[in-house]
């Protein structure tokens, strides 16, 4: 049995599990993943074999000499930390630079997990929800992006409201499962760049899909591993997290771009989208 | 004092060199490069403290161990192994999502180095050489690219040697030194993608230089990292190795190519071009637009010949087989269409009285403005309208 523990967030969960049945094959080993209570929902949604480590997750996270000097290999019975945080991975930067096109997260994951680096994503199942039509989510809170804009998401709930949209705003603190049940109904879904969001676009959940990031150009940003990223594009796209492009909108929200941008998400055509990866 | 190992080719020779001054700076520290005695030549040209030390990068580059267990610290005080198969070196892999576009060999390097991943490269000082013109170098073996077409380089400096250019084929046994100011000296090097030639483009070297590249397509490729590369590009363009663009040839080799190859390096005009960095933007283009742009760009190499080259070989490299009935539809309509505008729009610019004078002579203009545009931002190439002269 491969132990493969999943830190971070929702995202990272998401991309162990779509590649955990990868890992299986290639070590010719079960596999389980380990991860924050509140991520359960995710490997389930993958059918894979889970159990909780709230303690251990937190433990990996805050321990920095763990994060450099823990002989991180992928092999039966074996904890692999499935994280970049640890540099001890054994991973060959150099056959990162064979990619043909920018380095995703879904890259950074195949390659910390030893697998090909074109190695397909598996697809969740998606719950099984009809969509209500005229049902908008909000999702403005993302632990990996700053909402410092929430002036946006209460203007954008109100002009959806007054075109008579039936409007939920996410409350944090909703279970995951609820969560997504909700985003497989809905006809629309709206947040910024954030794992719950790319979970929807690459588990191609039928919704429309939304990107409202708002804009860290000229702000202090923030880290992404030791380098602080202070430009919201192209990182900020949808193609950063499993590499492929998607029929999405994707709006930068600065302080003077509200109007244009409800604007916009309202006259948009609403005939169902393909979600399948475009080229 | 830090002592760098620096393993590998000469490429990755330059790039520890190109990036040894930042390493000072930011750890505070002098650098002494270690490398391969007949790689000395690299930090030289840099002005870089160094020592040969054959014997210790051969175990380096041996031991699987070593490369996996060295705790591979960059300090003062320690030896630090500059190489991606030393796997514990305490790279941050999730900043390298954060780059705008393709990883190129430098960022791996200021990566391993611990530098920002926008750390400039040291440009060194240039050879001292006198221009020869007509003078042609080829360097048809790399350490790191497979010559499995020697025929190539045969046809070559025999077309060159009777369209009057002297040829100086280098010998892999002649010292690197010399070889580099023979480049900077030359008129033209052409060679595979390798550090030895990536040397020219990144230092800048007034030459011309021309990249041809065998295909790995049919072969059996060969590991880079842990993977296999089986596709000769975009791995192989010039801006996998600085992430830069340059104003250079590049044309991949194919068994059945190399008379084509050969003309198109012939005909290439001959004016000194500037060594420094060009600018090229990267977006996604739906399919629709890439094919037409490569019909525009296969019509105008069709009736212009090779000046419009190196944009259409791009196009067509990225262009999947599974295209080509489409890409071949539009480049039927082009060619009908440019036979019709050839003679529609000189006749409308001459008549002011025509209907269509107007708006054929605002499209002279944005011509005109998007060649300033260009040459203002230092693109590699310059659209191409016979018909507006």
């Amino acid at each position: 049995m491969i132990r493969i523990l999943s830190l971070g967030g929702t995202g990272d969960a998401y991309l162990v599990s779509a590649l955990a049945r990868a890992v299986m094959v290639k070590y010719t080993s079960p596999v389980r993943i380990a991860l924050r209570s509140r991520y359960t929902y995710i490997p389930a949604s993958f059918g894979m074999e889970y159990e909780v480590a709230d303690d251990e997750v937190a433990a990996a996270e805050n321990n920095t000499d763990l994060q450099r000097d823990y002989d991180n290999q992928v092999a039966p019975d074996r904890t692999f930390y499935a994280h970049p945080c640890f540099t001890r991975s054994g991973v060959r930067i150099d056959e990162l630079s064979t990619l043909p096109g920018v380095l995703s997260q879904a890259h950074l994951y195949r390659a910390l997990l030893g697998l090909s680096l074109d190695e397909p994503l598996s697809l969740p199942s998606v719950p099984a929800v009809e969509t209500k039509p005229n049902s908008a989510l909000l999702i403005p809170q993302a632990v990996s992006w700053p909402n410092d804009q929430p002036k946006f998401w209460r203007a954008l709930e109100r002009a959806l409201r007054a075109n008579g949209w039936d409007v939920r705003v996410n409350d944090p603190a909703v279970p995951l499962v609820d969560l997504f049940m909700q985003a497989a109904g809905a006809e629309m879904v709206a947040g910024p760049q954030c794992g719950v969001m790319s979970i929807l676009v690459s588990g191609r959940f039928p919704c429309r899909k939304v990107f409202c990031t708002p804009s860290i150009d000229g702000t202090p940003g923030f880290f992404v591993g030791k380098r602080v990223l202070n430009q919201t594009y192209p990182y900020g796209y949808v193609t950063k997290f499993d590499g492929l492009q998607y029929n999405v909108e994707e709006y930068r929200l600065t302080s003077g771009n509200h109007a244009e941008v409800i604007q916009a998400i309202l006259t948009a055509p609403r005939t169902p989208r393909d979600p399948a990866p475009v080229q | 004092m830090i002592r760098l190992v620096s393993l590998g080719g000469t490429g990755d020779a330059y790039l520890v060199c190109a990036l040894a001054r930042a390493v000072e700076a930011q750890y505070d520290s002098e650098v002494t490069v270690a490398l391969r005695e007949r790689q000395l030549a690299v930090p030289e040209m840099f002005g870089l403290r160094c020592e040969a030390a054959d014997d210790e990068v051969a175990r380096a580059e041996r031991s699987r161990a070593t490369q996996r267990s060295y705790n591979n610290r960059l300090a003062a005080g320690r030896t630090f192994y500059a190489h991606p198969c030393f796997t514990r070196s305490h790279v941050s892999l999730a900043e390298l999502t954060t780059l705008p576009g393709q990883l190129s060999q430098a960022h791996v390097f200021r990566a391993l180095l611990g530098l920002p991943l926008d750390t400039p490269l040291e440009v060194p000082p240039l050879p001292t050489a006198e221009r020869r013109e007509n003078v042609a170098l080829l360097i048809p073996e790399a350490g790191s690219w497979p010559n499995d077409q020697p025929e190539f380089w045969a046809t070559l400096a025999q077309e060159l040697r009777a369209g009057g250019w002297s040829v100086e084929i280098n010998d892999d046994a002649s010292p690197l030194a010399d070889l580099l100011t023979f480049a900077a000296s030359a008129e033209m090097v052409a060679g595979p993608q390798c550090g030895v030639m990536s040397i020219p483009v990144a230092a800048e070297f007034p030459c011309r230089k021309v990249l041809c590249t065998p295909q790995i397509e049919e072969g059996e490729g060969f590991p880079v990292g842990y993977r296999r590369l089986r596709a000769t590009f975009p791995y192989a363009y010039v801006t996998k190795f600085t992430g830069n663009d340059y104003d250079v040839d590049e044309y991949r080799i194919t068994a059945r190519n190399h008379a084509e190859v050969v003309e198109s390096i012939l005909a290439a005009p001959r004016g000194q071009r500037d060594p420094h960095p060009v600018t090229t933007v990267s977006v996604p283009l739906t399919p629709g637009d890439f094919l037409d742009r490569l019909a525009v760009l296969a019509v105008k190499r069709d009736r212009l010949g090779p000046a419009a080259d190196r944009e259409y070989l791009r196009y067509r490299e990225a262009c999947p087989a599974e295209w080509d009935g489409l890409l071949r539809e539009l480049v039927n309509l082009h060619s009908t269409t440019f036979d019709q505008l050839a003679f529609t729009v000189p006749a409308a610019l001459a008549c002011p009285e025509r209907d269509d004078h107007v708006a054929v002579a605002l499209n002279r203009t944005r011509v005109e403005l998007k060649r300033r545009i260009d040459e203002d931002l230092r693109a590699p190439y310059r659209e191409i309208k016979s018909y507006y002269g």
